[in-house]
This record gives C-alpha cells, sequence and structure tokens, in this order.
C-alpha cells in the first residue's frame, strides 16, 4: 500500500470466493456513516442455468469508478469528478442535489441522501481516507472468503495485477464505461 | 420503495410548464416574424410566454436535493452534460421573454424588435426540445433513451402550448381589466401603459387554433405510435413497453394521454370545425378541448417520468 498519486487504483472481486455474507455491505456502512436504508455496496443474488442444473452465486456491487463515467459526463457542475487516484468523487461544494447522476449511471451503484442528511448521492469512494493512510478499504478488511482485493493497477509488481492475470473481466464492456473495478467471473 | 423514485412530480411539473411556455413562445417569435399573422393571437402568447416557466424553475428548485447551492449550476458549466446547456437556456429564456413581452406591450417599433422575436423562437425551441433531451440523453434507461421521445415532448409542447392561448385569449379583457386595476393609482398608469387593443378572441380565431391543434394531434398521435413500434424493435424494448404502454403505467397512458389528452379532443375538434354543433355545444366544446389537452399533456409527463424510473437497467454483465 504505497501511496502513490497519481495512479489508477481499483479492485478485483473474485465472484469464486464470495459466499454472500454480506460483511462488505455492512462493513462500508459503519464506515462511512451511510443513511440507514442506504447501501454504497450491494450483494447481488444470480441464479443461472437450466433445471435440473441450476446453479446460484453472489456478487459485490458497488460503484466501478469507470475511467469514462457517464455520471461524470451528465453533471451539470462538474462536481462529479475524476481523483488523481483514477477514482471518481463527488465535491460536495459543487453538487446541486440534481439526482441526474443517479439516473445517469448504468450500473445503478448511487443512490440519493435525504435532504435532512445532506443530499448528495451516496458512491463508493474506494474508502480514498484509508487508502491515504495506507489501510486497506473496509470491506477489502472484513471480507471473510478474501474475494476482495484493492491495489495500484499501473504498478506490475502489485498483487492486484496478479489477481488481473486469473481471468479478470469488466463489468458490462458493451458500454464502453472502462471501469477500474474488475470482477473474476464466476465459473461453474 | 421511495429510493426507486430520484425525480418526483416536481419535474413533471417542470417539464409541463417548460411545453406552455416554449409553445407559447414559438407562435409568438414566428407570428411576429411572418408579419401578417393574428395580432391577438401574437400579442396573446407574447405576453404569456415567460410565466409558465418560471414557476417551472420554481419547482425545479424545490425537486433539488440541496436547493441552498442552486446557483452552482447557473455558474459552472460543462459542455458533456445536457442539463448545463439547459440551466443556460432556463437562464436566459425568461429574460428575453418577459423583454419581448414588455416590447409588445408598448407598441416598441424598434430594429430590436425583430432580434428579439428570432431569439423568442430559437429560445423556444431550445428549451421545447430540451424538456424532452434531458430524458432522452439518459443513455442506459430503456424507456427515456429514445429521440422520439424528446420529439413526442416537443410536439406536446406546441399542442399545450396553443391550448393555453385559446383558454386564456377567451377571457383575455376580464383579465387584463383585472390586472390594470390592480396597479395603484398614484403610479398614475394612464401615463405609462399604453391603451390596448381589444384582445379577446372572436369565435374565427379559436376556430382556427383549434384547427391547428387538430392538425399537432394527428401528429402527436403519429409519434406515439411510432414511439411504440420504436420501442418493439430494440432488445430492451419488453422493459420499456411493460413500464408504460402494457402494464405499470399503461392505464394513465392510454387513458390519460392518448384518450383524454389526444382522442377526444381531436374528435371534438373535427365536430366543431364541421360544424355539427350547436351554438351552445361549440361554446363549452371551444374550453373543454384545451383543458383536455392540457390534462393529458401534464399525464404524459407524469407517465414518462415516473414509468421510466420502474426501470431498472439490467443489472448482470453477462446472460
Amino acid at each position: 500500500m504505497a501511496k502513490v498519486k497519481p495512479a489508477r487504483w481499483g479492485k478485483i472481486v473474485d465472484l469464486n470466493k464470495c459466499v454472500g455474507c454480506h460483511a462488505c455491505s455492512v462493513a462500508c456502512a459503519a464506515e462511512n456513516k451511510v443513511q440507514y436504508g442506504m447501501h454504497r455496496t450491494r450483494i447481488l443474488d444470480h441464479e443461472n442455468g437450466q433445471f435440473p442444473s441450476v446453479y446460484h452465486y453472489t456478487e459485490k456491487w458497488s460503484c466501478n469508478h469507470c475511467q469514462n463515467a457517464p455520471c461524470v459526463d451528465a453533471c451539470p457542475t462538474k462536481a462529479s469528478h475524476y481523483t488523481e487516484w483514477g477514482t471518481v468523487e463527488v465535491k460536495p461544494e459543487l453538487c446541486i442535489g440534481c439526482g441526474y447522476c443517479v439516473l445517469a449511471c448504468p450500473y445503478r451503484v448511487r443512490m440519493m441522501n435525504d435532504r435532512k442528511n445532506g443530499g448528495l448521492p451516496e458512491k463508493c469512494t474506494l474508502c480514498l481516507h484509508r487508502l491515504e493512510k495506507g489501510e486497506k478499504p473496509a470491506c477489502e478488511t472484513t471480507c471473510i472468503a478474501g474475494a476482495i482485493i484493492t491495489g495500484n493497477l499501473d504498478d506490475p509488481n502489485s498483487e492486484i495485477n496478479h489477481w488481473m492475470a486469473k481471468g479478470a473481466v469488466e463489468r458490462r464492456p458493451d458500454l464502453e464505461t472502462h471501469p477500474n473495478v474488475f470482477i473474476i467471473p464466476f465459473r461453474r | 420503495m421511495e429510493h426507486l423514485f430520484t425525480w418526483n412530480y416536481l419535474i413533471a411539473i417542470y417539464l409541463f410548464t417548460a411545453g406552455l411556455s416554449s409553445g407559447a413562445a414559438m407562435i409568438a417569435g414566428t407570428s411576429e416574424i411572418l408579419d401578417n399573422v393574428n395580432e391577438r393571437v401574437k400579442r396573446v402568447a407574447a405576453y404569456l410566454a415567460p410565466f409558465p416557466v418560471m414557476l417551472g424553475l420554481l419547482s425545479l428548485v424545490m425537486d433539488l436535493h440541496r436547493p441552498w447551492n442552486f446557483f452552482q449550476v447557473l455558474i459552472h458549466y460543462h459542455v458533456t452534460s445536457v442539463m448545463s446547456w439547459g440551466a443556460f437556456f432556463l437562464l436566459v429564456f425568461p429574460i428575453i421573454a418577459m423583454m419581448f413581452a414588455v416590447m409588445v406591450f408598448m407598441n416598441y417599433e424598434g430594429a430590436l424588435r425583430k432580434v428579439f422575436a428570432w431569439l423568442e423562437l430559437i429560445l423556444g425551441l431550445a428549451i421545447g426540445i430540451y424538456a424532452g433531451l434531458l430524458l432522452a440523453a439518459i443513455y442506459n434507461n430503456p424507456v427515456w433513451s429514445n429521440p422520439l421521445i424528446a420529439f413526442l415532448f416537443f410536439v406536446s409542447a406546441i399542442s399545450t402550448g396553443i391550448c393555453m392561448i385559446i383558454l386564456f385569449g377567451k377571457y383575455w379583457d376580464t383579465l387584463e381589466n383585472l390586472f390594470r386595476r390592480i396597479i395603484p393609482a398614484r403610479l398614475k398608469p394612464e401615463k405609462w401603459m399604453p391603451e390596448q387593443i381589444s384582445l379577446t378572441f372572436d369565435h374565427k380565431t379559436i376556430r382556427m387554433l383549434i384547427g391547428i391543434d387538430a392538425v399537432i394531434i394527428i401528429i402527436e398521435l403519429m409519434v406515439i405510435s411510432t414511439l411504440i413500434i420504436s420501442y418493439m424493435l430494440r432488445p430492451t424494448g419488453d422493459t420499456a413497453l411493460g413500464a408504460i404502454i402494457t402494464s405499470g403505467y399503461a392505464f394513465g397512458f392510454w387513458t390519460g394521454v392518448v384518450l383524454i389528452g389526444l382522442a377526444i379532443p381531436l374528435l371534438l375538434g373535427i365536430l366543431e370545425l364541421r360544424d355539427r354543433l350547436t351554438v351552445k355545444m361549440n361554446r363549452i366544446v371551444s374550453i373543454v378541448e384545451p383543458l383536455m389537452v392540457l390534462t393529458g399533456g401534464f399525464i404524459l409527463r407524469w407517465v414518462v417520468v415516473y414509468g421510466g424510473q420502474t426501470v431498472y437497467p439490467i443489472l448482470t454483465y453477462y446472460r
């Protein structure tokens, strides 16, 4: 966890290891004090296959920190912006709370806070406040299966790039958003 | 469930009022540029144009989750954001429309009047298209990401704009006398306020406007059928049709938009134009028909805004 800026920080979720315990969801809400009833990271249930050979797996679903982000393009005030860590964040002083980024996100990972809670769009920040201190994100520290890894994608020797070689893919490559968050697809 | 709807009825009110303003502004601008068009329609349209969108702007600011920060959208612009373009047009339009209305009211006959008529027409076009484009620019939404939505809203804007002009034009002199009575006598309105010709529409003008509206309603019906076909041709079409056409908000769409907003007004309009109605019925129809079109126009925005948000984009990345 070296402090390197600018960099392209990313995350990989291994769906073969993910057990769907929702611990990342809860740890994220506790770390970032997310409003009750909302989540920056969710668990999706996938039920695939034809009877009798059906299978089920879970997937951690949160902001993908796209390099070509629809939410950044849609924001009228440039409040949604790319940070020098390669992530996507919202500047509170510019945000007017119009909700356009929430609707523009093709992954549906943003949610609007209530007005009394600030009215900002709630989204994953890749726990930048922890990364800057050299710590791992809350979801990664709490994951019981070790299915999450965060690291610098630009550094060829980082552990995340060893995971990349295991066959990590983008979510919805047809959208051409080029996310920094990858998954290792579920194999039966 | 409340987090499902990021945008609520306030956005529907904004889209509707922006359409009213845009329709009135386009009629005012066009009739000023073309010169020998009905003077009464031109004046009533020019006077009405700036006001509905002001109500819409109020509802837009009320809808924001950080309303105290709203001025940021007026000082920071982002080229790739449709909303940023719209904020610019909505900042300029009420000012230009207000100045044009004052010019028409004061019988100002300078070179600037033509310039403002053109500006009014262009800005009316801009906010009329922007209302639908705001939704159409969200490319991951199966209901909204259709250029025909923008076109449908634009045609509906002209139609509802005409109906607003009919309703106000019918009682214009009464309204104007009320307005003149509000102004306190010590301001001496007779000194600076020019005497106006009577602007209440006669039966011929209302007939002409209802005739134009009937043509636009036919175009709107064609656009709606094209929209449905365009949904069917897309891979995400089933979701989109399910949200507003076949289930979900289908009742509002078919009853509110198609029946109350388009089919019955078209029928009434044709009956009136072909003189199949008695004089008394004519008087009722010329009030009821525009009211129905306005109701239908509002329900159209309501259905599209809410129906579009019930559709979640596909969350999985493969099969």
